[in-house]
């Protein structure tokens, strides 16, 4: 997976940033961070936004990767706190996560 | 300077079908305005969310003034989504505060119960941040605190029974409140067994979808209700971004400043209106505001002590949850029922309550305003 890393203090995020909120830098480069992680939480959504009606019910993860960064992603089977998960491929602006 | 509360007013909450949100907001704050002794206004400001893109209605502060004869007054609408009401007192009442104003009347307003349960939905994800990769993962406003409550109880002994009981707390004290949406008796097995929305959440869990008005009228002029202290604070528009799940930054930074502002702490505060958007929200959020330690507020509710008759009552109104939530209303209608809690006449009324706190929640926590009132 890609992500942001400030180029002076190496805070990482997952969206591209203005200014970096430790250090208030402003450059950014690409860094490959682990595609590998575990649930930190997760909800099943059974009422869903519009075009969204085709998965539900389906899971929203907030996955913390083996690195220090936690992202929100997409996973269509069941899932429980401290489940190993992939990250798989970005689909339509969604991280999209396996077990 | 200082300013007081002098008038308060509020329409029924829920299914509105025959009224307009014109005759509403006038409603609400004629109300006020003769509860306050018809005192001239210099000013008028409005919280609504959602009135330009479901009601297709704007222009509301001027609608105000000249439907009430109130003069070519300065008039304007604040926009936070659920905290749109508290943030449009704020704005009214630092207006007061900078010398402007000597009286100001602050309406809050929301229609939403005209139009479907997925337009509301699309209409309320407005409030989360849609230009990310939250939004494309299918996260909707209830899903984030469904994420929230899953943590929460993983991480301490709560169950979700704990979150049943805010909900019939609440449903209770609604039952005896003739403005709320919701007065049918409940039980925690109707609550448990309900439908699920966003997991761990089910119906009972989440604020409903309401239309309803409420108005308040404040000056410098002295009366037996004085305003202690306001405070306003932004957090995370991402989940991801929180740097820790189970808090609220938003809602522990308004109320620290608020605090500080009134020289007061959590156990001066008698009785509390908290933004229960959801049931998880008011527990999480009554931790913040430092009337329960961290992960421990599930043990009040359990105890009891959140009741009207407990040792710190939250949300006697019935909250969100019960009394409903037309949004850009919500945050002015805890100021009424406050304003009523310290004049002595609520319903669920506190014995001998002399301090209120009200906090009001924007997004998944964006924007958060407390205030802070003393009966004086
Ligand atoms: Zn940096």
């Amino acid at each position: 997976m890609i992500a942001y890393q400030c180029i002076n203090c190496g805070f990482q995020s997952v969206t591209k940033k203005y200014y970096c909120p430790e250090c208030k830098g402003s450059k950014y480069e690409e860094v490959n961070v682990s595609d590998e992680g575990e649930v930190f939480s997760y909800t099943t959504i059974h009422i869903p936004p519009e075009e969204f009606t085709k998965y539900a019910p389906y899971q929203v993860v907030l996955v913390q990767l083996e690195d220090k960064l936690r992202v929100t992603g997409f996973m269509e089977v069941p899932v429980a706190i401290g489940d190993k998960v992939t990250f798989k491929e970005i689909r339509e602006g969604a991280y999209v996560f396996s077990k | 300077m200082n300013a007081y509360i002098h008038g308060v007013g509020m329409t029924e909450f829920g299914t509105l079908e025959d009224r307009t949100m014109k005759d509403l907001m006038l409603d609400a704050s004629v109300e006020a305005i003769k509860d306050a002794g018809d005192p001239k206004i210099d000013a008028v400001f409005v919280g609504n969310f959602m009135g330009g893109s479901v009601y297709n209605q704007e222009i509301l502060g001027s609608i105000i003034s000249n439907e009430l004869g109130l003069g070519y007054i300065p008039t304007s609408k604040s926009e936070g989504a659920c905290a749109s009401g508290g943030i449009a007192f704020r704005q009214g009442l630092l207006g007061i505060l900078s010398g402007e104003y000597d009286t100001v009347l602050v309406t809050g307003v929301e229609m939403m119960k005209h139009i479907s349960t997925s337009e509301v939905t699309s209409a309320i994800n407005a409030a989360m941040d849609n230009d990310s990769n939250e939004k494309y993962a299918g996260l909707t406003f209830p899903g984030f605190f469904g994420v929230l409550a899953n943590r929460y109880l993983y991480e301490t002994d709560a169950t979700k029974e704990h979150l049943a009981m805010v909900a019939l707390k609440n449903r209770n004290n609604a039952i005896n409140n003739p403005l709320a949406q919701f007065k049918k008796p409940t039980s925690i097995e109707e609550i448990m067994n309900a439908r699920m929305i966003t997991e761990p959440l089910g119906l009972f869990d989440c604020s409903p979808i309401t239309d309803g008005a409420s108005a308040v009228v404040i000056s410098k002029n002295e009366s037996q209700i004085k305003i202690r202290a306001t405070s306003q604070a932004s957090g995370p528009t991402q989940m991801q971004n929180s740097e820790e799940l189970l808090s609220i930054p938003a809602v522990h930074e308004s109320g620290r400043l608020a605090y500080e502002k009134a020289g007061l702490g959590p156990n001066d505060v008698d009785v509390v209106e908290i933004h229960d958007c959801f049931s998880m929200t008011e527990i999480i959020s009554s931790e913040e505001l430092g009337f329960f330690n961290k992960r421990e507020g599930y043990l009040a509710v359990e105890n009891g002590e959140t009741m009207p008759n407990g040792s710190k009552p939250i949300n006697t109104s019935g909250g969100l949850l019960s009394k409903g939530h037309p949004i850009g209303a919500t945050g002015v209608s805890q100021i009424y029922q406050i304003t009523k809690q310290l004049r002595g006449n609520a319903v669920n009324q506190v014995d001998g309550a002399r301090i209120g706190l009200a906090q009001n929640l924007g997004g998944t926590g964006s924007y958060s305003t407390v205030h802070i009132l003393e009966r004086v």
